[in-house]
């Protein structure tokens, strides 16, 4: 039971409290690329929390059994390493047993973000259970689906609307509403705006 | 070509490309620098590597060769100012410097233009984008840092009033918000000078891109189809992940046939 709640606690965590995304600014440049595609959210949440997942739990044993890692260069070293090998095994898995080009080349965009990459590294630095980062892993993935299923219906609003001054019309008046949704996600943070 | 790569077509506030770094690295003037100098050095030897090296290697191997090149370059620098310099380095920085090995900004740049280009113009190209995101991060760290905390580089400014909200995402997203309108107004009225003279709203922007670095270079059409603006946008931005997406891998066409 402890296993679960563990797990739930950080994923939620994770996905509203400390939105990777949204708090962060962690895969914000994939979540605007991706929110122009409604349909292919869940495909990209499932990757993205799988090789969250994988990388997390790995990099968490390689902590258990080297537990005397303390430079950082050789932490980014070792993520990367797995990041980047867990990420290929998946690539010629895919090519072999389907061949699916558009499939292939998402695998990329969804394991070789800045998301993805950081995961191992709140883990290790919150000394997170395997069970957390499995929690944590998860919650990249629904955290980055949230963020893009808020940008994307925004987007598609501020498309519609003509009052919009012309300057500010694509990507000025996107990184305004992105701006509002941060700070939407950061009151759950407790942090103080205005001294 | 500089000038529209960097500016005109700028990585960060057109195309949306290495949003983390900006976001999550300027919150003062001094990281912003340090995570400037590690995008531009990433983005140039990936760029140029993946000009000279890897254009017959397959697009999904060569994703992940950008992580690995970034890596080799960013981990030394990082393991020399940890232990050889007196240089102390906040946590944040330690867990953003290698973050950039995966930004959007290489895999996008050298994707689309590098492995398709010659070593001369994939060069250009990424010394024009890692200008332009080096500035915006500069641009960015250093109004934060005044308008968040009342200091530049640490130095007090004696300012009464802060606002720590702008040392959140949400105060470099306002930042680059009115950056990218500022830019789009400044090209739509060098575009239409008459209008800046009469004072009248230009009914469209026209960002068409300059014929030294149109679609027979870049292989991307940025152009500005239709009169919504949005719709550009999505447009050369979806071109951009198409490009990344989809499956024309000359590299790869050319190893199966």
């Amino acid at each position: 039971m402890k296993i679960v709640s563990d797990l739930l606690i950080t994923a939620l965590y994770v996905v509203f409290v400390q939105n990777l995304v949204m708090c962060s600014g962690l895969g914000m440049s994939e979540a605007i690329r991706i929110a122009s595609r409604p349909g292919t959210f869940i495909r990209f949440a499932a990757m993205i929390s799988g090789f969250s997942v994988v990388t997390s739990v790995i990099c968490s044993l390689l902590a258990i059994f080297v537990p005397s890692i303390e430079s950082s260069a050789v932490k980014a070293m070792l993520y990367g390493g797995v990041l980047a090998a867990v990420y290929l095994i998946s690539a010629v898995v895919v090519r072999i047993a389907s061949g699916d080009k558009e499939l292939l080349g998402n695998l990329g965009i969804a394991a070789l973000n800045t998301l993805v990459f950081a995961v191992p590294y709140i883990n290790n630095n919150a000394s997170y259970t395997i069970w957390n980062s499995i929690g944590s892993g998860l919650g990249a993935g629904a955290a980055f689906v949230l963020a893009a299923a808020l940008i994307g219906s925004g987007s598609r609003l501020l498309e519609k609307n003509k009052h919009i001054p012309p300057a500010f019309r694509g990507s000025p008046a996107m990184f305004l509403y992105v701006a509002m949704i941060s700070l939407g996600f950061m009151g759950f943070t407790g942090t103080t705006l205005f001294t | 070509m500089m000038f529209v790569g960097a500016v005109k077509f700028n990585p960060v506030l057109i195309q949306c490309v290495a949003l983390c770094p900006v976001v999550a690295a300027t919150q003062n003037l001094k990281d912003a620098f340090f995570t400037a100098v590690a995008v531009f050095a990433d983005l140039f030897i990936t760029a140029f590597i993946a000009s000279t090296a890897l254009k017959k290697v397959p697009r999904f191997v060569r994703v992940a060769l950008y992580l690995i090149i970034g890596l080799a370059i960013i981990c030394p620098v990082l393991w020399l100012i940890e232990f050889r310099t007196l240089v102390t380095l906040p946590l944040i920085m330690k867990i953003i410097l290698p973050l950039v090995a995966v930004n959007s900004a290489t895999a996008v740049h050298c994707e689309t233009f590098a492995v398709k280009n010659d070593v001369r113009t994939a060069v250009n190209d990424a010394l024009a984008a890692g200008t332009g995101i080096g500035v915006i991060m500069l641009i960015c760290g250093a109004i934060r840092e005044i308008a968040g905390s009342g200091t530049i580089l640490g130095y007090s400014l004696g300012l009464k009033i802060t606002l720590p909200g702008m040392a959140m995402p949400v105060g470099c997203l306002v930042i680059l918000g009115f950056g990218a309108a500022a830019l789009q107004r400044f090209f739509s009225e060098e575009k239409n000078p008459a209008h800046k003279e009469t004072g009248h709203q230009p009914e469209e922007v026209d960002l068409e891109m300059d014929d030294d670095y149109g679609p027979e270079l870049v292989d991307m059409d940025f152009a500005y189809e239709n009169d919504d603006e949005y719709a550009y946008l999505l447009s050369s931005v979806n071109e951009l992940i198409d490009s990344f997406t989809s499956g024309e891998d000359e590299s790869e066409e050319g190893e199966e046939s």
